[in-house]
């Protein structure tokens, strides 16, 4: 395949010139706020490249189309009339490659959703593309995941020549990775070589959220793009670190709204307690997170906090006004009962406005404390930013808010405290800087680079 | 080792086709005594374990289905007692137990059948009617993911809600229709994949498990076996009955290859 060149891009009111130009075998990176027209960009270059392209979506779900792993294999492979041996053959290496043959019996609903995703880009894969087109694929899995899916795209990309085109927002895997780098600014398209584009982005306030974090916590002349350069120039004294601005309270309430005692929970009989004897606190007018790896009970306990679940022993109980508990859940979309948000359908907002709307659903209600279930799975910096000042204003107006997540560097710069989860406890209280200046993995770019340098 | 739901699953549904049809029709004490004796010896086999709670199960329905035949039937010759100026006879008597011996057999024999034949296998029979085939996948897909974001739409209104409406007509419909749009918009993604995966252009390709050696072996058996029915009623039921416990011949056939096997092959297992 020759290489791919757009020029004078424009589509409607959404994309206003600019071109592109790749060659076979690069890996791309396209980045730009939600709305700004990358996912058009795409789909036009997967109009230009035809058959020859694989293409994979943000919601794992809804691209599967059969209810078996080998069925939506055997699917997707069967493309242009395939024989029988022909598909066989390509579902054998295909699945050997991403090391899905364990689950080829399983039921699609029985995977995680970073699975999933691994079999939608298999199944991408399958159909022999030159060219891997992923819009904001890895938005909706969690951190350990979509970093995992960033290796096997990178992987692709090295070891087989295939380029890859992906969207994403958390660029910190993938950036320096990338050999050129597109972003759209206005309906712009710019693009270049990944350096010079940093260094671009790095100069305009609009696009320097898209930089790894890295770029965002080391202040120096040229952009930062991974530790290890980062750590070269503050040996050298050539950047500086800038913390980021942390949103404690002045004065925590003394008022407790939620308070857990001696909760202890399970599903099973046979596999023992979930949530084993676990007690908080959480007063008014603080923002508390709670982290953990996934499937240590995390959601299980906001379940509980507000009584979808019974605990099997112990006493959850919610003071203040009202009494009443809110819960913004992890696909926001369930909270869309109503066809209408402010004159506009919620299902056509945006990321981050689909975000703020639900907890606006949530909030009408009136309730004391609010807990959040992963409020910044997919969004941009920007949008998180937003999101961020609406919960401070939520807890400056004395609520209790709880935040379920995996981003850290969100929980440290707006939590009042950090609660690290595992095995069914809370293991760790503190307060962020103490939490990230002890913890070796869960902690921030910032202080990774801090005790790296030798500076505590 | 092989197990007898490894056969083709064409072979598997003619064998239990012709296995289950004739104790259900003819209504034999006997043939469906042995039906259920079989399927509870399988069952036993499959769980490993002893299947009291099946037997207590099987003899529970003859006696419910005994007694309701005796108190709602009462033609026959031989009457036992009176209830009620009714007479309860001793054919109701059989009649009832005789079909709930046929009901425990069914029940215990549907149970086999959806263990060996599942759904992907009858996907896979399916496969010269290669839309309809993916139509059925995609709706054993479907069904279950609605029915789980229904009630997940169900838990975030009680949440979140001032009074809890989620019971009456007007709530049911409201989260109804939630579910209806999420459907809806989610179904334009689907689209989207289907055409790109090239489902306008192409049929689809489903591999079959292939017709093997053992599998015509067995049909063969299994139409062999029907001359029965020429022969007389005593010898026919023993041909029936050999005929309920092949999965059961044929699992020890293969137990006792592979003793033959590992017993050959041990010398080499030290290395």
């Amino acid at each position: 395949m020759e290489n791919i060149h757009i020029g004078n891009i424009r589509y409607k009111e959404i994309l206003k010139g600019g071109s592109i130009d790749i060659s076979q075998g690069e890996f791309v990176l396209v980045c730009g706020k939600t709305g700004s027209g990358k996912t058009t960009l795409l789909k036009l270059l997967k109009e230009k490249t035809g058959t020859e392209a694989g293409y994979v979506m943000q919601n794992p779900d809804n691209q599967i189309v059969c209810d078996k792993v080998y069925t939506e294999l055997e699917f997707a492979a069967s493309a242009g009339n395939a024989s029988r041996d022909y598909v066989r053959t390509r579902i054998a290496e295909t699945a050997a490659y991403f090391g899905i043959s364990g689950m080829l019996d399983k039921d699609v609903d029985k995977l995680s959703g970073g699975e999933k995703q691994i079999l939608n880009i298999a199944c991408a894969m399958v159909t022999n593309p030159r060219i891997l087109i992923l819009d904001e694929a890895c938005s909706m899995l969690d951190p350990i995941m979509s970093d995992r899916v960033a290796d096997l795209l990178r992987n692709i990309n090295r070891e087989y020549g295939i380029t890859v085109v992906m969207a994403e927002h958390r660029t910190d895997r993938v950036f320096a990775n990338a050999d050129k780098v597109i972003f759209i600014n206005d309906g712009f398209v710019h693009s270049g070589p990944m350096r010079q584009m940093a260094y671009d982005m790095s100069r305009n306030p609009e696009m320097a959220g898209f930089l790894p974090q890295c770029a965002i916590a080391v202040k120096s002349d040229e952009p930062v793009l991974t530790k290890a350069e980062a750590i070269r120039h503050l040996n050298e004294r050539t950047a500086d670190i800038c913390m980021p601005e942390i949103h404690t309270a002045d004065k925590a309430s003394d008022d407790v709204i939620i308070k857990m005692k001696n909760v202890s929970f399970g599903y099973d009989r046979n596999k023992g307690l979930i949530i084993d004897d676990l007690n908080l606190e959480i007063t008014g007018g603080s923002i508390v997170s709670l982290l953990g790896e996934n499937g240590c009970g995390k959601s299980t306990l906001a379940l509980i906090a507000c009584g979808v679940l019974k605990p099997y022993s112990g006493k959850v109980k919610i003071y203040g006004k009202s009494g009443k508990i809110g819960m913004l859940f992890q696909d926001v979309t369930l909270h869309f009962t109503e066809d209408d948000y402010n004159g506009v359908h919620p299902y056509d907002l945006s990321g981050g406005e689909k975000q703020l709307a639900a907890l606006d659903m949530v909030l009408k209600t009136d309730p004391e404390a609010v807990i959040l279930d992963e409020p910044t799975k997919g969004l941009d910096y920007y949008e998180k930013k937003k999101t961020a000042d609406r919960l401070v204003k939520l807890k400056e107006s004395g609520h209790a808010v709880l935040i379920i997540t995996h981003d850290i560097e969100f929980a440290a710069g707006i939590s009042d405290r950090m609660l690290l989860m595992s095995h069914g406890n809370i293991v760790c209280d503190k307060e962020p800087r103490e939490f990230c200046a002890d913890n070796i993995f869960y902690t921030t770019t910032e202080m990774i680079l801090l005790r790296m340098t030798g500076k505590i | 080792m092989r197990r007898f739901d490894d056969f083709n699953p064409a072979t598997l549904f003619m064998y239990y086709m012709i296995a289950i049809i004739p104790f259900m029709v003819i209504m034999d004490p006997l043939l469906s005594a042995a039906a259920l004796l079989a399927g509870l010896i399988r069952m036993g086999i499959h769980e490993r374990k002893f299947p009291a709670g099946r037997i207590t199960f099987s003899i529970l329905l003859v006696l419910v289905m005994t007694l309701m035949n005796a108190l709602t039937s009462h033609q026959g010759n031989t009457e036992l007692l009176f209830i009620n100026n009714r007479a309860i006879t001793l054919e109701a008597v059989r009649y009832g137990a005789v079909t709930g011996l046929m009901m425990a057999a069914a029940v215990v024999w549907f149970g086999a059948f959806s263990r060996s034949l599942t759904g992907e296998k009858i996907m896979i029979m399916l496969r010269k009617m290669p839309k309809t085939a993916l139509l059925m996948s995609m709706i054993i897909r479907l069904i279950p993911r609605y029915i789980k974001r229904f009630r997940k739409v169900e838990e975030a209104v009680k949440v979140n809600e001032k009074a809890v409406q989620t019971q009456n007509t007007a709530g049911m419909l409201k989260i109804s229709s939630a579910v209806f749009t999420w459907a809806l918009e989610n179904s334009m993604d689907t689209a989207d994949v289907m055409i790109m995966r090239g489902c306008d252009r192409h049929m689809y390709t489903r591999a079959g498990a292939g017709f093997k050696r053992r599998d015509v072996i067995l049909m063969s058996i299994i139409i062999i076996s029907q001359l029965m029915w020429l022969l007389p009623y005593r010898y026919r039921i023993c041909v029936q009955w050999i005929y309920l416990i092949i999965p059961e011949i044929y699992m020890i056939k293969e137990n006792v290859k592979w003793k033959i096997y590992t017993l050959g092959t041990s010398g080499t297992k030290k290395f």
